[in-house]
């Protein structure tokens, strides 16, 4: 596709859709770019409605784009605009408003909350978070509410969690596994996560189950296999599922995700796909990833090529988490049972550990108080990507700052890589 | 104009950046791939020290949340940082660098 006035369509806005919208201009500048969204708002920094927006009162959204930036990029907004179907043969978009047409078509759908099947999960009072609409809803009963119950200690829980003291509300977290963060960050960091938490108040409660919510007109109470607690709003932070309906109904093909090779591409000609809704399937394994940059890069991609570039994406993981004044971050793939080496921080609380898998780094996880560790944060994942064989003396020496690695180490490969 | 002096410009190695405060506020100042450079120290997005921050040419890379700036313009290069960085003009006379902060 040369793009000459061919229509472009994007379904979704998250950070995924609009990423595509930008790239798609960019390779295609004659093109009708159209990002299509359910939401009724301009496209947001969704990660900032589990941190600053819930715990201030006065909080507005993040924009991610403007009215004019978007007028300008020539990218036409069509918000509060449900898509109900796609057909593939005619090449439309099947809603209310009437069918639209494409030529080449991005699928950027994000995900939606995982569900708990327990009594009571349908009582008022037990919410979860997802969209800005969520959020809003969430802040006004926030607000209100005295005794909070968090389902899950991931990070969104977490995070959810330390906003909810912030306000200074009885903040509980029933977790079932034995510690929280358990699938994204090492334990003895976790740990430390905890301690920091249970220091501002929250009760944790790990390897504990949901039974029932309990409550008549709306929630009063969580039922655990720990006992009962005490609660006026619940707030379900179980993970999310990738939104796979439109794609599934379609016949596109999905298990777990939109399928996507390396480039994007789904089982459709035509049909792209980017974010949080997909698994990709390609040369680098067979994975999902729900986090913001992925979602970011991805989405570039899967415009780019809609709009006739040739590019392809190995992702290396990245992930970051702001609760109270504790920063977290975590880059490459999280292995329970690594190699680890521990590099402390200047203070009790911070550190860095790396994992490494045959000499090589494979991945690194932070823990930084505030700014702590800000020096050494760039080059986590740049680190990682390079795959760099390094010493784990070096790694572990807080007194050999990691620029003076990723350089040495980036400089000894550029020299290796000289013809000369 | 305000010049203030900042420090000798040698102690800045290239593709450095140097946290510098004064009156208060803290400031950026930057050995960039085209010059010596002052930005705001605060990145537009959430507040972190961009002075922690990685230069790579002329863009500073914040620690935090990885939004990029173009250093010579403050302009806001890839998400999260949406918002311009305010930047101020400096120069270096026999060797030492000055920053005007009156504007």
């Amino acid at each position: 596709m040369n793009g000459e006035g061919r229509s472009l369509c994007i379904v979704g806005a998250g950070v995924a859709g609009l990423s595509a919208a930008k790239a798609a201009r960019a390779a295609a500048p004659s093109a009708n770019v159209t990002l299509i969204t359910q939401e009724g708002s301009l496209p947001y920094w969704r990660p900032d409605l589990s941190k600053r927006f819930l715990a201030t009162s006065d909080a507005f959204p993040t924009l991610l784009t403007s009215v004019p930036a978007l007028a300008h990029a020539r990218i036409s907004l069509f918000d509060g605009w449900a898509v109900e179907g796609i057909d593939l043969t005619r090449g439309q978009l099947l809603g209310r408003r009437g069918p639209l047409s494409f030529d080449q078509l991005v699928l950027a759908p994000g995900a939606v909350s995982a569900q708990i099947v327990v009594p009571g999960a349908e009582l008022p009072g037990v919410r979860r978070l997802r969209t800005l609409a969520d959020a809003r809803e969430l802040r006004s009963r926030l607000l209100v509410a005295t005794r909070v119950v968090v389902i899950g200690g991931g990070l969104i829980g977490m995070e959810i969690a330390a906003s909810a003291r912030r306000l200074g509300k009885a903040v509980s977290i029933v977790e079932r596994a034995p510690h929280i963060l358990s699938r994204c960050f090492p334990a003895m960091l976790a740990a430390e996560v905890g301690a920091y938490h249970a220091k501002l108040g929250v009760e944790l409660h790990l390897a504990t189950g949901v039974e029932a919510f309990l409550g008549l007109e709306t929630v009063n109470g969580v039922m655990t296999t720990a006992g009962q607690f005490a609660a006026d709003l619940v707030i379900v932070a179980t993970g999310a599922r990738p939104d796979t309906r439109l794609a599934a109904t379609a016949g596109i093909q999905c298990n777990d995700g939109i399928i996507v090779d390396e480039h994007c591409r789904t089982s459709a000609d035509g049909v792209w796909a980017a974010g949080d809704a997909t698994r990709v399937r390609g040369a680098g394994g067979d994975y999902r990833l729900e986090n913001w940059r992925h979602a970011d890069e991805q989405g570039q991609v899967a415009g780019a090529n809609a709009a006739g570039a040739d590019v392809g994406y190995t992702p290396v993981p990245w992930f970051w988490s702001d609760q109270g004044e504790l920063h977290l971050q975590g880059c490459g793939t999280f292995c329970a049972d690594a190699e680890e080496v521990v590099r402390p921080g200047p203070d009790g609380c911070s550190r860095i550990v790396f994992q490494r898998r045959a000499g090589m780094l494979s991945a690194a996880f932070c823990l930084s108080l505030r700014n702590a560790l800000a020096k050494d944060l760039p080059f986590l994942a740049r680190l990682v990507a390079q795959r760099t064989p390094v010493s784990a003396a070096m790694l572990a020496d807080p007194a050999v700052p990691l620029k003076t690695i990723w350089r040495e180490h980036a400089t000894a490969r550029a020299r290796a890589e000289s013809p000369h | 104009m305000s010049w203030v002096s900042v420090c000798q410009a040698a102690d800045i190695d290239s593709e450095d950046v140097y946290r510098f405060d004064h009156e208060g506020r803290s400031y950026a100042i930057y050995h960039a791939e085209s010059g010596f450079f002052a930005t705001a120290d605060i990145c537009t997005h959430e507040h972190a020290h961009l002075s922690a921050g990685l230069v790579i040419g002329d863009v500073i890379e914040c620690p935090l949340h990885q939004g990029r700036f173009h250093i010579p313009s403050g302009r806001a290069l890839s998400p999260p940082a949406c918002v311009n960085l305010k930047t101020y003009t400096v120069k270096v006379e026999s060797g030492t660098l000055f920053v005007d902060l009156d504007r």
